[in-house]
């Protein structure tokens, strides 16, 4: 092996690994993403290797035989017309065909579907019973589970599905266009107000794997973030029927003003907590805020100090957004509000 | 008659009056292409220096030099400003400028349209700045996608100047689209078959038929955009029974052709540019012909692959997928034809060889990424990164700013009359391709690493950070060196050695008159035999009987448009300010719609209607026939 053959072969794993970071379409934990995911190796490899050889043949052909502006060739010299057919034509017809084929052999084994298209066997299976709805809204998504009666709960941004099993999802916009994308399990599919479309995704095995909006949404279209929880099914069983419940009721003299605060602020034209007067729709489900790891579509830790920053000042921390300032709590009204969140579990 | 008692007879029929008025009035395609050029660069810097400020936002995560609104204001100018207002009209220019050099004729085949065209692509591009600088910019990239472009969330007149200025636009480039159509068909040097054509005016011509097609779909979905914003009708809002695919479909039926309108010529340049400094024809030229009217034609069946995340049936993403493949196929067959032709030719290394070259080095690049994102399955995962982000720069700049670079160190002594400096022409090159491969190809990796594209900042624990420095770094290197060819151009104006008739020693018709060309350019319309006019042993000024002189008044010849046999002569128009005027009128008229002035909007309908029959009011010819 060469020199630069094998500086190029110890760069590569290098450049995997670089690749590999937990957004990343290489750091595949899913049959499509997968799949996916070797295709666009494959392609890579032989694109990569067709631009060397390109390159090369462009600057062998530039030094070989140089001439001067003086001197011409005679108008009628011929020759060439075997580069054009082989290089131009025979060769990337070859392998474009190879290429548009396995596109082909993937796009109908983990389809996308929406009902812009009937003739769609794999898809129609997909459509059949979504577990999930998923509805995007600027810039934060709502999530259906669809399952048994006792189990019907609406929650946000923190989107758990059980492992090992393929997983229906419904996709709907209540505003404008969004993309639901998590790179580790599938590719994006769109989310438009008035159309409804369909993603299958599986993860192969437990974790947290993050994605975001993929179709620009306005202000706050970068920090549109998902985070999706794969868990064991047992354990997923277990998280659905604690999603279930209503609100946690507060016990304590601190949470029992901080619900008090809440009920009598703002907040609850927007924000729902099953069991209380709270119903707004208008912003995500509150019901179960404790038990998130992140708020504000996932963008900043779910400790004391960001929830209070997001009451008192949203604006801040994501400019644009729809959660307004809130300046009416005090201090202590405040601390009692942000317990009174972090304990509904 | 002797050769000089006809030059000043010309000289006196075709000059343009060195006066404000004859600068205003010029109907000289030269003067106008000129102008194109000039306009467009300075588009060109504009956007490029939105580009460079989103670079500073982007170099760190969680960047905070700018509002996530002024970073998507940005955004968004900076492609509508590339796309719309630099890359295809800075074509233009060069076709402006070179088609009637090209086809030996004295002027285009309507120079008083050709006027119009070029104001009112100036005052459209002055429409859609007065947004930002009136704090309205629109914001929803230059693809706008319904509904978020609707009043609800995109309040403010941001997205009318989008829509309004695009329109006025529109008028610009179809009338510049039918006026390259008449000048190659029928203005033709006797002799130059469509089979002898340079293969820049099989560029320009096809791209001209592809805006007859694809400007039309873009133009309606602005009006419909206007008349859901402003005037309460429905076409693309799903409450009242609309699609916002619709906005997509009407959208992309227009945009994907437009990226062969502003690629397609600019490979025209380059199978001019190559084979003169390899000294030889091109191998190849019916199929680079071919290759390129069958890209305009298939161009009409791509489009749907920016749109394969939809939710369409797999059949209609299918057909989509395979058009996309195949298109790339003709390219293949330009860049082989090019490839084979420096292999067997004798190449010669001057600046604007090393910037042709170094298109086709970025455009292979440009073109796999593309194919790579063809492939449907592929595509969910890219689609919308910064993958696709790098694979359009490297087919725009690639494709589009490499060959304009290389197109004006080959044109501007013809046009200037002096010579660039080759030395200083040279850093600027290397400068710019290596600043762009340093700032462009990272963007490939950020993408796969799922880097999404048009978000103002990014989370720390993405990892896309170092890559991002990097690319700022790049994209830098990239604005100095072509900061160094500005200069290169200033001080060659002044120090330039001078370039003579032809320079480089080249075959084409434009090489043959002095540099700058007179007036009337050419004492007689050539004849040709060949496709290498100056390389041939024909003699193109072979005219015993002055047949070809046309001295009586502004006269060209036409030809028929195969063959190009002389059926008769033209007469010319004189100079005009009515054409700018007339586009003053239609900018007042859209910039009153911009803000709703209905009285002043009819006034200028009513200004616009006389000027238009000033226009074509009869008028007495100058010269005797």
């Amino acid at each position: 092996m060469g020199r630069a053959a094998k500086f190029v072969a110890s760069l590569l794993p290098l450049f995997l690994a670089g690749c590999a970071t937990v957004q990343s379409t290489s750091n595949a934990h899913g049959p499509a993403a997968h799949s996916i995911a070797r295709l666009s190796s494959a392609l890579t490899i032989t694109f990569v290797i067709t631009i060397l050889i390109m390159w090369a043949l462009l600057a062998i052909a530039l030094k070989k035989n140089r001439g001067s502006l003086k001197e011409h060739m005679p108008i009628d010299v011929g020759g060439g017309q075997a580069w054009v057919a082989i290089g131009g034509i025979a060769i990337p017809f070859l392998v474009l065909s190879v290429f548009f084929f396995l596109g082909l052999d993937l796009l109908t084994t983990f389809p996308i579907h929406g009902d812009h298209g009937a003739m769609n066997m794999g898809a129609a299976a997909a459509k059949s019973k979504p577990d999930i709805l998923i509805i995007g809204h600027q810039w934060w998504w709502e999530v259906h589970y669809l399952g048994a009666a006792n189990q019907q709960v609406i929650t946000a941004n923190e989107i758990h599905i059980p492992a090992h099993r393929p997983v229906n999802i419904e996709l709907r916009s209540a505003d404008v266009i969004h993309s639901f994308w998590v790179p580790s399990l599938h590719g994006k599919v769109d989310l438009i107000p008035g159309d409804v479309n369909f993603i299958r995704i599986e993860a192969s095995q437990p974790g947290d794997y993050v994605g975001q909006c993929a179709e620009y949404c306005g202000s706050q279209h970068a920090n549109m973030h998902i985070l999706l929880v794969a868990q064991e099914p047992a354990a997923f069983n277990q998280w659905l029927a604690n999603q279930a419940r209503p609100g946690v009721e507060p016990t304590n003299p601190e949470t029992m003003q901080g619900q008090q605060a809440f009920l009598d602020g703002p907040c609850t034209k927007c924000h729902t907590v099953r069991g209380t007067a709270a119903a707004g729709r208008f912003g995500p489900d509150l019901t179960h805020i404790g038990s998130r790891k992140e708020i504000g579509a996932d963008s900043f830790p779910n400790n004391d100090g960001y929830l209070e920053g997001w009451i008192t000042n949203a604006q801040s921390l994501k400019p644009g957004c729809k959660m307004p300032k809130i300046t009416q709590y005090n201090g202590t009204q405040l601390r009692s509000l942000v317990a009174y969140l972090r304990q509904l579990q | 008659m002797s050769t000089l008692a006809a030059e000043e007879q010309l000289t006196r029929l075709w000059e343009t009056p060195k006066t404000i008025y004859g600068w205003f009035a010029s109907v000289d395609h030269k003067d106008l292409g000129i102008r194109y050029l000039t306009t467009a660069f300075i588009f060109l810097i504009i956007g490029g220096v939105e580009a460079l400020i989103m670079r500073l936002q982007l170099t760190h995560a969680n960047g905070a030099l700018l509002t996530p609104e002024a970073y998507n204001e940005l955004f968004s100018m900076h492609g509508i400003t590339m796309i719309f207002w630099y890359a295809s009209p800075i074509l233009s220019g060069f076709s402006v400028y070179l088609v009637p050099l090209m086809t030996g004729a004295r002027d285009v085949a309507y120079p008083r349209l050709n006027s119009f065209t070029y104001w009112s692509f100036l005052f459209s591009g002055i429409l859609l700045y007065i947004g930002p600088f009136t704090g309205q910019a629109p914001h929803a990239g230059w693809f706008s996608y319904m509904p978020y472009t609707n009043i609800v969330y995109s309040p403010g007149h941001g997205m009318d100047f989008y829509a309004l200025s695009l329109i006025m636009l529109g008028i610009s480039t179809t009338g510049a689209a039918i006026n390259f159509i008449a000048t190659i068909l029928f203005f033709r040097a006797p002799g130059m078959a469509i089979s002898k054509m340079p293969l820049f005016l099989y560029s320009t011509l096809t791209i001209s038929c592809t805006i007859l097609f694809a400007m039309p779909a873009l133009t309606l979905a602005c009006v419909f955009l206007e008349l859901e914003r402003r005037w309460g009708m429905h076409f693309f809002g799903s409450a009242s029974g609309g699609s916002p695919l619709l906005w997509q479909q009407l959208f992309w039926f227009f945009g994907h052709p437009w990226v062969y309108v502003i690629f397609l010529p600019a490979t025209g340049m380059i199978s001019i540019i190559i084979p003169v400094f390899s000294r030889r024809p091109i191998v190849g030229y019916p199929y680079v012909a071919m290759s390129t009217v069958l890209t305009g034609v298939v161009g009409f069946s791509v489009w749907l692959h920016h749109m394969f995340t939809v939710g369409m049936s797999d059949l209609t993403m299918s057909f989509f997928s395979a058009g996309s493949m195949m298109i790339s196929l003709f390219t293949t067959i330009t860049i082989f034809a090019w490839l084979a032709t420096v292999w067997k030719g004798r190449p010669v290394v001057t600046t604007s060889m090393l910037y042709a070259l170094g298109s086709v080095a970025l455009l292979v690049i440009g073109g796999l990424s593309g194919v790579v994102a063809g492939i449907i399955p592929v595509d969910w995962q890219l689609h919308n990164t910064y993958y696709v982000v790098a694979h359009i720069h490297y087919v725009l700049i690639g494709a589009n700013v490499f060959p304009v670079f290389a197109g004006l160190y080959f044109w501007l002594p013809k046009m200037t009359g002096r010579m660039m400096d080759e030395r200083i022409g040279k850093w600027s090159f290397w400068v710019m391709f290596v600043g762009f491969n340093v700032g462009f190809f990272p963007m490939h990796i950020v993408g796969l690493m799922g880097m999404p594209r048009r978000i103002y900042t990014y989370a720390a624990n993405l990892g896309l950070q170092p890559m991002n420095e990097v690319m700022t770094f790049g994209a830098f290197l990239f604005g100095v060196g072509m900061l160094i060819s500005i200069v290169n151009l200033f001080y060659s104006l002044r120090h330039g050695e001078l370039a003579g008739n032809n320079p480089w020693n080249a075959d084409g018709l434009e090489w043959a008159m002095s540099s700058p060309p007179p007036d009337y350019e050419v004492v007689r319309i050539p004849a040709v035999a060949t496709r290498h006019p100056l390389w041939d042993t024909f003699d193109e000024d072979e005219d015993p009987g002055d047949l070809r002189v046309l001295s009586q008044a502004r006269l060209c010849i036409t030809s028929n448009m195969l063959d190009a046999v002389p059926q008769a002569a033209a007469t010319m128009p004189n100079l005009s300010l009515v054409p700018m005027f007339l586009a003053l009128a239609l900018f007042v008229f859209f910039l009153a719609l911009v803000y709703q002035w209905m009285w002043v909007c009819l006034a200028a309908l009513i200004l616009t209607f006389l000027l238009g029959c000033t226009w074509l009011w009869p008028r007495p010819i100058k010269g005797h026939l």
